[in-house]
């Protein structure tokens, strides 16, 4: 009967009711998206590369490193000649290296030039290796194996053809059309950067170059798909590169060698460091939004009190009819706190629809623009407690409604009808 | 029964002994004057009373302290043999629930209720384990109205689209829907028009009969005094005005 009461006594004012649940949508819309965003950030971020022991680059910040080699973002200050790349990978300690060449791309997608090693030995979230829909890596100068989403949102099938540009602008007019490529594989889907890559061989890069300089194409100077294929295709320059080591002690004396190598400047990296920087750079804006979100939390539960408060002149003689009928003041004192919780509950119902709604379309945009996973699963264990916070702050908020009706209710009379 | 045929005496149903009682001044602080001292009352089951006197003279506050609304500064008011001021105040909202019904001037339903949820409200809070009524059925609810001479239609309409004499009607049958044993009823013709107050007159006087409810009419409209059993004038029970002299 208290929720009956509940209910009907909201819907009898719907206009005031409506127009809060909507304040408290919003607040909670905000505050789970930045909570769920941070958190898919976090965890999408985490799980891009795993199992390599050093990032190698051009000297420049160690962030900077780990956004281009690993996140696709923002780009290298400088590249590293294949002499260094060569020397360094034969260093005893490492186990396996990958090379990466990036700067070309296919209709807005980054095109990364390697080795077969990288199909290898390249791990992402819990130690998981590549594996191909369908398709095998590449073998020819001319293969290219697609990420899982350049494949999908491209409609691409194996066997077809396709033609690098270069740079990274999602319209370019310099494009390598007279090289086309042509898809050997496809790979499953990994919920990182690498979907959205597509990945050729070194010698690919090399090919595609090779009547350029710096940038540009050689004025009167035209080579063939077929005369390139006759040239030496060794890269001269590779943009940075992973290590694997054999063994994990190794790692702080090989990257003081790196860092020291006398032939170029370089800087290698340990990507759970690099991260963990990320991860306290991002963290005192993650405070700021979480902040903002609560006191808009905070605002329309206040909103909501109000609302409750105001319309206590107007409800004196429903206090006053539930009281002759034997309502206890506690009766009343719960009415208002469950309907406070309607009101909640009914803009937290909007919220998580509107949140799916806004990810489930944002999705595409996120992964294409920001290399960001985003999934519509919201549940974790720290918005279970944002949840449980949201509905404490709400009987809180609602005590000053709620206790004002107690007190009406007690000093409630005959002469009040 | 058998006892009461023995001892020709009639059950009391009320009974008031030194009654003090004044209202508390919410914002001074301070007890004000006194309003009511009531040295000794008491009503028979089934009496249907006429309480009269001016306005201002205690009948609301009479009203409230029978129904537990308030309780007394001292001195005892029993119903049915229960003490009101010695109960908190939880057993005292039960009490009322289970064996008083109220009926007011006006804006005695919950406006945006159904009639149905309206009756079955006051049900809700009667329905205790000391007197288990079970689930109120709307054939029930029917009934009730048809002893009304109110239509089955009307109850899943709102309270707030009915006339005031259906309002009033409806508030009888939620008073009785727990069939308490006494029924208070507070100036409830005032909102309507003399031919609307007779018939409401004629029906409350007939189901409290059949109800076997004792009743308290409260008016200041001596005309409706020749339908009680008994015209009680307030003035002349209330002893604060013989206090104060």
């Amino acid at each position: 009967m208290l929720l009956k009461v509940a209910l009907k006594s909201l819907l009898n004012r719907r206009i005031t009711f409506c127009l809060t649940v909507l304040s408290i949508a919003i607040s909670i819309f905000v505050l789970l998206g930045v909570e769920h965003v941070r958190q898919e950030a976090r965890e999408s971020f985490g799980r891009t590369v795993s199992g390599v022991d050093l990032i190698v680059g051009a000297r420049t910040s160690q962030l900077n490193l780990l956004l281009y080699s690993v996140f696709r973002i923002g780009n290298a200050t400088n590249n590293i000649s294949w002499q260094s790349y060569q020397t360094l990978s034969a260093n005893k300690a490492v186990a396996w290296s990958i090379p990466i060449s990036l700067g070309d791309s296919h209709r807005g997608y980054r095109v990364m030039g390697t080795s077969e090693h990288y199909f290898e030995y390249f791990r992402f979230g819990p130690q998981k290796p590549l594996e191909f829909r369908a398709g095998q890596p590449f073998s020819e100068v001319f293969d290219v194996v697609l990420g899982a989403e350049v494949a999908r949102s491209l409609n691409y099938q194996m066997g077809q053809q396709l033609v690098l540009s270069h740079g990274l602008g999602k319209t370019s007019f310099t494009k390598h059309d007279d090289k086309p490529f042509r898809v050997v594989g496809i790979l499953k889907p990994t919920g990182t950067p690498v979907d959205q890559t597509l990945h050729v061989s070194l010698a690919g890069i090399e090919a595609i170059h090779v009547d350029w300089q710096n940038g540009v194409q050689r004025p009167g100077l035209k080579v063939s798909a077929e005369q390139a294929l006759e040239r030496d295709l060794t890269p001269k320059n590779i943009t940075a590169f992973m290590l694997g080591l054999n063994s994990k002690m190794a790692i702080f004396k090989l990257q003081r060698q790196i860092n020291d190598f006398r032939k170029e400047p370089l800087i290698a990296i340990l990507p759970g460091v690099a991260l963990a920087e990320l991860w306290q750079m991002m963290g005192s804006m993650e405070k700021i939004l979480l902040l903002i979100s609560v006191l808009v939390l905070l605002a329309s539960l206040i909103g909501m009190a109000t609302m409750l408060l105001a319309s206590m002149r107007e409800r004196y003689h429903e206090i006053a009819v539930l009281r002759a009928v034997g309502a206890s003041p506690w009766f009343i004192f719960l009415l208002i706190e469950l309907e406070a919780m309607l009101i909640t509950l009914t803009g937290l119902a909007l919220a998580l629809l509107g949140l799916w709604l806004a990810i489930s379309q944002a999705q595409d945009y996120l992964s294409d623009q920001y290399g960001l996973f985003i999934s519509t699963d919201f549940y974790s264990s720290d918005v279970g407690v944002l949840l449980l916070l949201i509905f404490a702050a709400t009987l809180v908020m609602a005590l000053l409604p709620a206790l004002n009706a107690y007190r009406r209710s007690v000093q409630v009379s005959v002469n009040n009808f | 029964m058998v006892q009461s045929e023995v001892s020709a005496q009639p059950e009391l149903i009320i009974e008031m002994k030194d009654v003090h009682f004044r209202y508390f001044g919410a914002k001074s602080g301070r007890n004000q004057r006194p309003v009511l001292h009531i040295p000794h009352w008491q009503v028979a089951a089934g009496q249907q009373l006429f309480i009269q006197g001016p306005s201002g003279c205690g009948k609301t506050t009479l009203l409230n302290l029978l129904t537990g609304m308030l309780t007394p500064g001292s001195g005892s008011i029993c119903l049915l043999n229960e003490n009101l001021a010695t109960m908190s105040g939880h057993q005292r909202d039960c009490f009322r629930a289970r064996h008083i019904g109220v009926v007011f001037q006006q804006f005695n339903l919950i406006s945006y209720l159904s009639v149905a949820d309206n009756i079955r409200l006051a049900a809700h809070f009667g329905n205790t384990q000391e007197k288990r009524l079970g689930k109120l059925t709307d054939s029930q609810i029917v009934a009730l109205l048809d002893q009304l001479h109110m239509p089955a239609s009307l109850i899943t309409q709102r309270a707030d689209s009915l006339s005031v004499g259906q309002q009033q009607r409806v508030a009888i049958a939620r008073a009785l829907i727990n069939e308490p044993e006494i029924l208070v009823v507070d100036e409830p013709t005032s909102a309507l028009d003399s031919t609307a107050s007779d018939a409401f007159m004629r029906l409350l006087l007939d189901v409290s009969r059949s109800n076997n409810s004792t009743l308290l009419f409260v008016s200041h409209d001596q005309r409706l005094a020749m339908n009680f059993d008994e015209t009680v004038c307030l003035p002349e029970l209330n002893r604060v005005a013989t206090d104060a002299a």
